[in-house]
């Protein structure tokens, strides 16, 4: 293979990892962030306990983070099949990832919110805060630092189970490196795609940490 | 008898707080009644574990009494929830030891914030925002966040965001607790100068009797949940009944004993001197603290004649300053530690 066919696989394969982490990054907090604050507010010393609700959800989140991922998208294939018509690719590969993945970002973000200093909650509700209020004037812009950096660590997990996903073909410099470095006997191409990997991580993690400093005010 | 056909602004009846804990239940606040005056800057003070925070927080409703009543301003809050509760807490607003800054805003958004949650266009809320910190004397900080202030400007901030929604009454609870004695002096008087242009009610809880006497009008002793003795601070200070209160206004009336020690003399007065004077200008003087044992004084014609039995401070330095005193004013002194 010359260089501008190997030039070219990886563009296209990094960006299709890209394509997924970012998008199954969004996804993730589309259903994680919501699930995470209302598991922080419903616990028992939250703004609004409610301790059924509460063990409930954080029952399903533990079943949901503890199928490993590859059994886990294996059994969720039918979910991007049902959505948009396939099981393969990385356009499905992005809705598994999701789905994969939100519970453990719904943990992040409550363990970020968690952190929020009880007496700013409390100041808001001698104030006559609304509990609605409460979450988006004081939970979330006061635990913003927090929740990019965890966002960081997300991202870069997500990216990381792309990367396994190439297992069950779905694109990426995960499948590249499987398909050319397992299959194929191409060690030197797997070592470029791992490589990828790792510097893709690394500007996931420092860009988390540059952001989350940058914005806090403390 | 005025005092009494006002509605007071604040009226508490019956209050009572059990925490049930792992331990057990704790009695937080125990049949508690008390009425605040519209205008009044009421003191409430006790030891810590009194219930000091417990009342302020059933005050706004923060925690649920679990038996009582607050009416405020002639509304029953344990009666009214969700919304209503919510706008009454806007004329009623509190101020804390932490300040509970928001960290991620900065000082003129802080604010603004109870404006922002009661609707208010946020053109008006900056204006009434400049306005209130230009009044607590902390606009060139407005772009600061609170991480760049000091504790003071803090709490000046926090007073401003306070008194955003034109509340009634202001809640402070040990708000000047975290501070050193200048900036808490500061802080008080900008309390009483905001009093005076207001005429807002203020309710202080402290621990600090140094604090009531500074800006209180009235103030009500807090020991064990309820209330020892209440009334305003100059009965409380010159006639202080119950125990607790004492305490208060005698810090170390109790720990006075310690300081006097075994070793008594006798003072002997011939006529040569008036006794008055001498006796207490040693105790000034020398500030010394003596126990007086036995005295048999005569004052004839302004001279003093006699003898008394005084029991000297166990520090032995300082009894020797005494001895020394009395001998350089001419007067006998002798050991009498046998005589008793
Ligand atoms: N949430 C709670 N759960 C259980 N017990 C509580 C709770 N809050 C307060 N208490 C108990 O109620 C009593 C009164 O507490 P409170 O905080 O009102 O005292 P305080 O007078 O404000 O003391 P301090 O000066 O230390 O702030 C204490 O014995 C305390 O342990
Ligand atoms: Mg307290």
């Amino acid at each position: 293979m010359n260089f501008n066919v190997i030039f070219n696989l990886m563009l296209t394969e990094t960006g299709r990892s890209l394509f997924m982490t970012a998008f199954a990054t969004i996804g993730a907090y589309l259903l994680g962030l919501p699930l995470g604050v209302l598991l922080s507010i419903t616990d028992k010393d939250g703004i609004k306990p409610l301790s059924a609700l509460n063990w409930l959800m954080g029952l399903f989140i533990n079943i949901m983070r503890a199928v490993p991922f590859l059994i886990l998208a294996v059994v969720v294939i039918p979910i991007p099949r049902f959505l948009i018509g396939t099981g393969l690719g990385y356009q499905a590969m992005t809705i598994t990832l999701v789905i994969a993945s939100f519970a453990f970002v719904a943990r992040l973000v409550e363990n970020s919110i968690k952190d929020v200093d009880k007496g700013v909650i409390e100041a808001a509700q001698s104030m006559g805060a609304s509990t609605f209020q409460i979450i988006y004037k004081v939970l979330i812009p006061e635990a913003m630092p927090s929740l990019v950096l965890g966002a960081a660590i997300a991202a870069t997990t997500i990216l990381g189970f792309s990367a396994m996903a190439g297992i069950l073909g779905g694109d990426g410099l995960g499948f590249v490196a499987i398909t050319y470095g397992y299959f194929r006997w191409q060690r030197d191409i797997m070592w470029i795609a791992v490589a990828l990997l790792i510097i893709l991580v690394m500007i996931g993690q420092f860009a988390g940490n540059f952001i989350a400093r940058k914005i806090d005010k403390r | 008898m005025e005092q009494q056909k006002k509605t007071p602004i604040i009226g508490i009846k019956n209050l009572s707080k059990i925490f049930q804990t792992k331990g057990g239940e704790v009695t937080a606040l125990e049949d508690f009644s008390l009425d605040i005056n519209d205008g009044d800057i009421y003191g409430v003070i006790g030891m810590s574990g009194a219930g000091k925070s417990t009342l302020v927080r059933c005050i706004n409703a923060l925690e649920k009494p679990t038996s009582g009543s607050v009416i405020f301003n002639g509304k029953d809050l344990m009666a009214i929830s969700g919304d209503e509760l919510n706008k009454t807490r806007r004329s009623m607003s509190m101020i804390f030891q932490q300040f509970n800054l928001l960290s991620q805003r900065n000082v003129l958004s802080n604010v603004c914030f109870p404006l922002e949650i009661s609707g208010v266009p946020k053109r008006v809320a900056k204006k009434k925002a400049l306005e209130l910190l230009e009044l607590v004397g902390i606009k060139d900080k407005a772009k600061n966040y609170p991480s760049q202030l000091s504790g003071g400007q803090k709490q000046r901030v926090a007073i401003a965001r306070a008194l955003a929604t034109d509340p009634k009454v202001l809640l402070c609870d040990e708000a000047t607790s975290a501070l050193d004695p200048t900036t808490t002096a500061s802080i008080l008087s900008l309390l009483k100068d905001i009093h005076a242009r207001l005429g807002i009610t203020i309710v202080i809880i402290t621990h600090e009797m140094g604090v009531i006497e500074k800006i209180c009008s009235h103030v009500a002793v807090l020991e064990d949940g309820h209330i020892a003795e209440s009334g305003s601070v100059e009965q409380i200070f010159t006639h202080p009944k119950s125990a607790a209160a004492r305490k208060l206004v005698y810090p170390d009336e109790g720990m006075r004993n310690r300081y006097v020690g075994e070793r008594c003399i006798r003072i002997v007065f011939d006529g040569s001197s008036s006794y008055e004077p001498v006796f207490s200008n040693m105790i000034l003087d020398c500030n010394v603290i003596v126990n007086i044992m036995f005295a048999d004084m005569k004052d004839i014609e302004g001279k003093a004649l006699g003898h008394m039995i005084v029991q000297l401070p166990k520090d032995e330095l300082q009894a020797e300053k005494a001895i020394a005193y009395l001998r350089a004013k001419g007067i006998p002194v002798e050991e009498a530690n046998n005589e008793l």
